[in-house]
């Protein structure tokens, strides 16, 4: 080997060995940078989960905030407010004006029909000597008595019947939903001159009326009665109506007074606590609709114990026969002296068929010759309750002679 | 020398940067509504007769408005049936076109049950227990509104059906 090819395959070793470190130098660093780039990917990643986590809280907030923009409002209007997105509330005054003044010219047909109809009804319950009080009572009970709630509302896509919504549609067809049963009971109250105003509920799902009788204003909810005449939704306050529902008060005139209140007027004055249950016991065998007691003392302690009762009393209602034909639930509203207590008895399934009488033992006897006569050739139905197995095949050894 | 090859590492790894999955995948087919609400209708046979609307309807949009109010226009698909009766028999599926309004969706869908529930208790109080135990379920990108009898069956026939 000569002097030069030692010199350059020195080189080249050195090169070449250069050139192996330089690459696993290179190597090194581009693991480094790899390592780093990847922890700054894992890192970016969290950040984004952390984000996205930070963003779906952010939806949660603005889905909360829209829905609460999105509410349906409340207009502080009595009329042109619109029902469960389906039932107008629409103003009576020109056909009770037409009843008052004896002038019906400026009326529509339908205007004329609904008046003819509304006077027709009024001859036939009013008379002369009655006062306000009687004459609001008598039109809540040919309602109750004579209308019939119209479901429709109650769907989830509420369907609409026609006219069940106002007088005209209510007083032809005797269907109404809560619209129709409150316009109708205004324009009978208009048309006796009784002030009465109808009131719709903070979220526009429902509405019923306030009517003003003796200076004050009391609610009267006829659709929430309708069928029983129970007056567990007659001439109630402020507070009772406010158990169940919610409204603009700033916009309706307040409801505090008792003298025209169903439940003081028919309250029973009473001292004893304990006796609560037995009055409830009473009620409810007599399928009432209303339970009501004044209490002239009631401290913190008496109300806790009556509570107490009450709540147990609707629990073992729940578990009872009961259960699936009363609610109760009752309020307490303060009086100059002491409080009354009103417990509403909510019977829903009155309108049930009564189960049908037993039939003679003969009649049974008739009926199982009669298919025996008929059917003989197949066997009888299998006892389900029986613990022995079915045999399909003599089950079935009828079907060898059907159709042979 | 170094600089060009950090610059085509960068670039590697900007590369596959962008093949990782930060932003959001492509949806999954929708599931057949239809095919949903007949088998979750089945699992609970103490349902009344039901009525059915769904996003195969002419104004679907429209109808949808009374299940929830979200924007129609982040809706993939939905079904909604409920008792013809009004009584408190609810079973609807709503399929949203970005998962990322699921939180949205939930939120109005308990509004609507707490809408119910208000309805009920005004008019058919009997109801109010059923409408209260509604539930909400949601899974990937689908979310279910179940209120009925058998709760628990028609909610396993949803987690099945949207896997």
């Amino acid at each position: 080997m000569t002097k030069l090819t030692k010199i350059t395959a020195g080189i080249l070793i050195a090169l070449l060995v250069l050139g192996l470190g330089a690459e696993l130098a290179l190597g090194w660093m581009a693991y480094q940078r790899l390592t780093q780039a990847g922890d700054t990917l894992n890192s970016l990643r969290e950040e984004n989960v952390s984000l996205r986590e930070e963003l779906s809280g952010l939806h949660e907030e603005v889905a909360a905030l829209i829905a609460q923009a999105q509410e349906p409002e409340d207009p502080a209007q009595e009329d042109g407010v619109r029902i469960a997105g389906e039932y107008m509330i629409r103003s009576t005054l020109p056909i009770s004006d037409a009843y008052r003044s004896g002038d019906s010219s400026a009326l529509s047909d339908k205007g004329k029909e609904t008046l003819r109809m509304a006077a027709d009804i009024l001859e036939s319950i009013i008379t002369p000597e009655m006062d306000d009080y009687e004459k609001e009572e008598a039109v809540y009970i040919w309602m109750t008595e004579n209308l019939n709630q119209d479901e429709g509302l109650l769907p989830v896509i509420p369907r609409t019947q026609a006219d069940c919504d106002n007088p005209y549609g209510v007083l032809k067809y005797h269907n109404a939903v809560c619209v129709g049963y409150a316009t109708t009971f205004r324009l009978f109250m208009q048309m006796l001159d009784i002030p009465c105003m109808v009131v719709h509920n903070s979220e526009c799902y429902h509405s019923w009326d306030l009517v003003q009788l003796g200076g004050g204003w009391y609610h009267t909810d006829i659709y929430s009665d309708a069928g029983s005449s129970s007056f567990m939704h007659f001439n109630l306050t402020d507070s009772m109506q406010g158990s169940s529902q919610s409204w603009n008060t700033d916009f309706f005139p307040p409801a505090c007074q008792t003298e025209y209140c169903y439940a003081y007027r028919s309250s029973v004055q009473e001292t004893d606590l304990y006796r609560i249950p037995a009055a409830l016991r009473q009620a409810i065998d007599d399928q009432s609709g209303l339970m009501a007691l004044r209490f002239t003392e009631m401290d913190e302690t008496g109300a806790r114990i009556a509570e107490m009762m009450l709540n147990d009393i609707q629990n073992r209602i729940e578990y009872s026969a009961l259960s699936n034909a009363l609610y109760i639930y009752w309020n307490w509203m303060p009086l100059d002296q002491g409080w009354l207590l009103s417990v509403n008895l909510n019977w829903y399934n009155q309108g049930e068929e009564p189960e049908p009488e037993e039939l003679p033992d003969e009649v049974y006897e008739k009926i199982q010759e009669a298919v025996e006569d008929a059917f003989g050739d197949m066997p009888e139905g299998y006892d389900w309750d029986s613990e022995e197995d079915l045999d399909w095949e003599e089950a079935h050894d009828w079907h060898g002679g059907y159709g042979k | 020398m170094k600089r060009v090859l950090f610059g085509l590492l960068a670039a590697v790894l900007l590369l596959a940067g962008c093949a990782a999955p930060i932003t959001p995948t492509e949806n999954e087919p929708m599931v057949s509504m239809y095919d949903l609400r007949t088998a979750m209708l089945a699992k609970d046979p103490s349902l009344p007769e039901m009525t059915a609307v769904s996003s195969s309807d002419e104004n679907a949009g429209e109808l949808f408005g009374y299940l929830s109010d979200l924007d129609y226009e982040k809706v993939e698909g939905y079904f909604l049936a409920y008792a013809s009766d009004g009584m408190a028999y609810e079973i609807a599926v709503v399929a949203l076109k970005d998962a990322a309004d699921l939180p949205a969706l939930e939120a109005s869908l308990k509004a609507h049950v707490q809408g119910r529930v208000n309805l009920y208790k005004t008019y058919a109080p009997e109801q109010v227990a059923k409408a209260q135990a509604a539930e909400i379920v949601s899974r990937g990108r689908y979310a279910a509104l179940i209120m009925c009898g058998d709760q628990n069956a028609v909610k396993a026939a949803f987690e099945e059906s949207v896997q």
